[in-house]
């Protein structure tokens, strides 16, 4: 099992301290539903040194048991992506409390009935699209430009899913060839890549506008088809 | 003759119609009998108020003159004189009637030339005559025709158009028939060598002209005067042209196909070729000018376009028999018509281009080393057909293109740049092979070239240029070379070497030639370093022991010339070099020398054998030499000791030496070159010259590397270029598609090199890694520009 959620501290988290304050100003009263349900699950005994005032690593782990879902589960991006996290395996008082608004969900059950509908609809909604490039700035370390390739195929995995027929082929390029880490502009033009072209590459035109990696892979892929 | 006042019609008739008669008789006619008929007119015309209430009722007439005449008021006042004139007027048109009947009575008794020559002999006296008879009926045109034309009456015309309207009327069928028929035989007759009597086709040529005398733009039949044809040629076209088109048309599929079967095609080219101009002679001697554009059309569309496979078979048969003449015909008869050269501008590409590679496939073995044989094979094959596109082919474009194309391809993808088993480096064969040709033409030799036929080389040389694709690496080989000229002052002139600068600068801009201009420049400013330093050095009283010259090189324009290697000089060259030091930081501070003593060379005199000679010499081979003025023998590593050299840098020098026989080796060898190595002077040495060059025993292992330095650098700086030109096209567009921004930037740098798609598309990678340029949201395959 991947360990992306946890122990990897990155980002420096801003104003820890102030955000209980915000709570009574935007709630209007201590001790709203979605104030009791954040303190659930924030400042975790074995997280409060790490992520003070948040829901750490550990509070984060409680609350994937409480939803019932597995670390790997495609909704834990999407439910990231619905509270605009920063950090990985982080939740701040700001990001909750927006992120349920957004999904209208006040309660673990209702969290959970949401994220499943967003799960659904996401080939037809217009989340996915921005998922993905959420997820791209979400994986990476801070600092670096690209994102490292490891995370990139593990991220890929649960973001398609079972709908992109070549990612096999593209994972086995990309660590046996390829050997770096993803820019950004290559993690989105995947997506587009998987939309857009048949399995077979008959829709293929090296000249086209798709990033140098996927043409070297779709030369390799095709030298492959050819030698079976 | 008595002039009567009041002439009644079928008084003044019975003299007129005799007048006209005799007019049409065409007899002689005396002046005074011409003015009593036109007397005769005008009185009639004139005098007719005075009885005008006569015949009918004024009543009945006004009546009449209404339904005619919008103008009530003019109407009233003319009344009369309108009704007469129509009387004159139809008695006139019945005359002319019953003559031209007659003349078509008489012409459908005759047939063929006999026709033709009664019908135009008929056709001139009759306009002749009818002219005559327009002036004698002057008055009536003046007046009551006048009005009744300004009236809109379209069924009254002037007297001389009524006879041609009459003579058309009544002759237009026999004249489709017997008259055009008989001119299209005589002008079959023609086509098959029989002279003809061409005045006949003429005159019935102008006859039909002419008779579209009366016709004007038919407003309700709008599709005729869209196809813009001239009204007043309607009679000839409809009559005759049509009709001569389209015999023309059969007369040529006939003759062509028979033609065909019994001759070759070049043969039926110079057929056709005649065929079109005399067809050409024809519309200028007897036709009409306006025939000229549709006679050639279908002489074109029967004779070439027609046989155009045929053509294009023939034409790579001759283009593998160089019948240049042929070819030319060919591209002549084919230039005439839409689409007739596409398919030979294609057949002569592939043509030329398996040309140029048999050409080279020939002499691969020599060329493959023997720049001179690689350029000049290559020059042979372009010139053949660059001169068979410039005479025959008239330097069309699209030949011209066509022979670019080719060209390009066996100029730089060939049996020699491409050969089996070779690596990547061997893209830079073509630029490496004409950058050593230049070398042999520029470099000093015994048989260097005149200096007219020095430029017509070098020119020969641009031409190659021309079509290479590499051209920076052309540029990197180009200047190494040129940069061992200068040092080495191996120039055969400086003139050449200015002229070919100036002529890669034109073709390929100011920067691609300012480093060779720059190393210019300090080979010149060198020699005047020099001469001031020798003088202040003999103002001052220093005395340098020796002549001393020195090249100071701009490290930046210049190429690398090998890494500067430590060497200690003997005393009187180290004086110079510390002297020289000194007085250039004096003059240019904040300068760095570094002395490159590998590609200096001097000359120095022995004495110790048996003649004396003088050694040209390069700077370490002369260290070592002067080693020897101490002693006639010493071990290897003495040897090193006094020089302060590397082993590695001193063997190659010291080789040379024992290959020259001035130095022997008395023990060991010279690979190892340490203490149990003996080398000594070899005393017996002997020369035929006085003067020996002992630059040359030095062997050369640059040139591999040379080739692999060169081909590094390029790939790396290419990417530089190639992202420079990415991110100035987008700074003045901001946003660009894909391929419009890939087509851009391989036009701008094609001057440069070939840029492949893949290392553009890399670099737009780069690009977007480093945020100079983004995918504009939803539209994948544009870029914009992040400032």
């Amino acid at each position: 099992m991947a360990n992306y959620f946890t122990g990897r501290q990155t980002k420096n988290s801003k104003n820890a301290y102030e955000t209980p304050n915000t709570a009574y100003n935007n709630n209007g009263y201590y001790g709203s539903p979605l104030k009791t349900l954040f303190n659930q699950y924030a400042n975790d005994p074995e997280d409060r040194d790490k992520a003070p005032e948040k829901i750490g690593p550990n509070g984060i782990m409680r609350l994937l048991t409480d939803l019932r879902l597995d670390a790997e589960d495609r909704k834990v991006l999407i439910l990231a992506y619905m509270m605009g996290a920063e950090v990985m395996s982080e939740f701040s008082w700001e990001e909750w409390e927006k992120g349920m608004n957004a999904m209208g969900a006040n309660s673990i059950d209702g969290l959970r009935r949401k994220l499943d509908e967003l799960d659904r609809g996401l080939k037809t909604n217009s989340h996915f699209g921005p998922l993905c490039k959420f997820t791209f700035t979400y994986g990476k370390m801070a600092g670096s430009r690209n994102l490292d390739l490891d995370t990139a195929i593990i991220f890929w995995k649960i973001l398609f899913k079972d709908q992109f027929p070549l990612l096999g082929l593209w994972e086995e390029f990309l660590t046996t060839k390829y050997k770096k880490a993803i820019t950004k502009d290559a993690w989105n033009q995947t997506f587009e890549f998987a939309d857009a072209i048949k399995p077979d590459f008959s829709n293929y035109d090296p000249e086209e506008s798709w990033p140098t990696v996927l043409d070297d892979f779709v030369n390799w892929a095709r030298k492959r088809f050819a030698n079976k | 003759n008595q002039r009567k006042a009041n002439a009644t019609i079928d008084e003044i008739w019975q003299d007129l119609e005799a007048g006209l008669q005799h007019i049409y008789r065409k007899e002689p006619m005396i002046p005074q009998r011409y003015m009593q008929l036109y007397t005769y007119v005008y009185d009639f015309c004139t005098a007719v108020s005075t009885h005008a209430g006569q015949g009918i009722p004024q009543q009945q007439q006004k009546n009449l003159i209404r339904g005619n005449n919008n103008n009530k008021k003019s109407a009233n006042m003319q009344n009369e004189t309108d009704f007469v004139g129509q009387e004159l007027y139809n008695k006139l048109t019945n005359f002319i009637k019953n003559h031209v009947e007659s003349i078509l009575k008489e012409s459908k008794t005759r047939t063929g030339v006999d026709q033709l020559r009664y019908f135009t002999t008929q056709w001139d006296q009759f306009t002749f005559c009818s002219r005559v008879v327009d002036g004698i009926f002057a008055y009536l045109n003046r007046h009551w025709i006048k009005r009744e034309l300004e009236n809109g009456n379209n069924n009254i015309y002037v007297i001389y158009t009524l006879a041609l309207v009459t003579w058309k009327q009544t002759l237009r069928e026999h004249m489709a028939t017997s008259i055009v028929g008989g001119v299209l035989d005589l002008i079959e007759q023609e086509r098959q060598g029989i002279a003809i009597t061409s005045s006949l086709v003429k005159g019935v040529v102008d006859c039909l002209v002419e008779l579209g005398i009366d016709e004007v733009v038919d407003s309700n039949n709008a599709a005729e005067s869209t196809k813009a044809v001239n009204p007043k040629l309607r009679v000839y076209k409809k009559l005759f042209e049509d009709k001569f088109i389209l015999a023309t048309e059969a007369f040529y599929v006939c003759e062509a196909a028979a033609f065909l079967q019994g001759n070759p095609v070049p043969e039926y080219m110079k057929k056709a070729e005649s065929r079109l101009n005399e067809e050409k002679f024809r519309c200028e001697t007897y036709l009409h000018r306006s025939s000229l554009q549709p006679l050639e059309r279908k002489c074109e569309e029967v004779l070439i376009t027609a046989q155009l496979e045929l053509f294009q078979t023939e034409f790579c048969v001759l283009l593998e028999n160089d019948r240049d003449e042929d070819l030319g015909r060919m591209y002549s008869l084919c230039e005439r018509v839409e689409g007739g050269l596409d398919e030979l501008r294609k057949a002569m590409e592939a043509h030329v281009q398996k040309q140029g590679l048999n050409a080279l496939e020939k002499v691969k073995e020599q060329a493959n080393t023997d720049p001179k044989t690689f350029v000049l094979t290559l020059l042979e094959v372009h010139n053949r057909y660059s001169k068979l596109v410039e005479v025959h082919f008239k330097n069309e474009a699209g030949f011209v293109q066509a022979l670019d194309k080719a060209a390009t391809v066996f100029i730089n993808k060939n049996c020699i740049t491409h050969a089996e088993g070779s690596n990547a480096v061997s893209s830079s064969k073509c630029p490496d092979m004409l950058a050593r040709y230049c070398d042999g033409l520029l470099r000093k030799s015994a048989k260097n070239s005149e200096d007219s036929e020095m430029e017509e080389l070098l020119n020969q040389v641009m031409i190659i240029f021309k079509y290479l694709e590499d051209k920076d690496i052309f540029q990197r080989f180009y200047t190494k070379k040129f940069a061992h000229r200068l040092v080495g002052s191996l120039s055969a002139s400086d003139e050449a070497e200015q002229s070919m600068i100036g002529k890669l600068k034109q073709m390929c801009g100011f920067e691609y030639t300012s480093k060779m201009q720059r190393m210019f420049t300090d080979t010149g400013l060198s020699r005047e370093t020099s001469e001031k330093f020798s003088e202040k050095c003999s103002n001052s009283g220093k005395a340098l022991g020796c002549n001393f010259n020195v090249m100071v090189l701009g490290a930046n324009s210049w190429p690398s010339l090998g890494s500067s290697v430590p060497l200690n000089l003997p005393y009187t060259m180290s004086t110079c070099v510390s002297e020289f030091t000194s007085y250039y930081n004096e003059m240019h501070q904040g300068r760095k020398l570094t002395w490159i003593f590998s590609h200096s060379k001097g000359e120095v005199v022995a004495s110790c054998f048996s003649k004396r000679y003088a050694f040209v010499a390069m700077t370490p081979q002369m260290a070592i030499l002067l080693l020897f003025n101490s002693c006639t023998e010493m071990d290897g590593k003495t040897m090193l000791e006094g020089l302060q050299i590397k082993k590695e840098h001193a063997i190659p020098q010291l080789a040379s030496l024992v290959k020259a026989e001035i130095l022997q080796v008395k023990e060991g060898d010279v690979a190892n070159l340490d203490e149990t190595t003996k080398i000594a002077l070899n005393l017996k040495f002997t020369n035929k010259k006085m003067k020996v060059d002992l630059t040359k025993f030095v062997a050369r292992s640059e040139v591999k590397q040379e080739q692999q330095e060169v081909h590094q650098h390029v790939e790396e700086n290419r990417k530089m270029v190639i992202q420079a030109a990415i991110v100035r096209i987008m700074k003045t567009r901001k946003t660009m598609a894909h391929s419009l921004l890939m087509t851009e930037c391989i036009n701008q740098l094609n001057s440069r090199f070939k840029p492949k798609v893949q290392m553009v598309k890399k670099c737009i990678d780069i690009l977007i890694e480093k945020e100079y340029l983004a995918r504009v949201d939803g539209q994948k395959d544009t870029y914009e520009y992040l400032a």
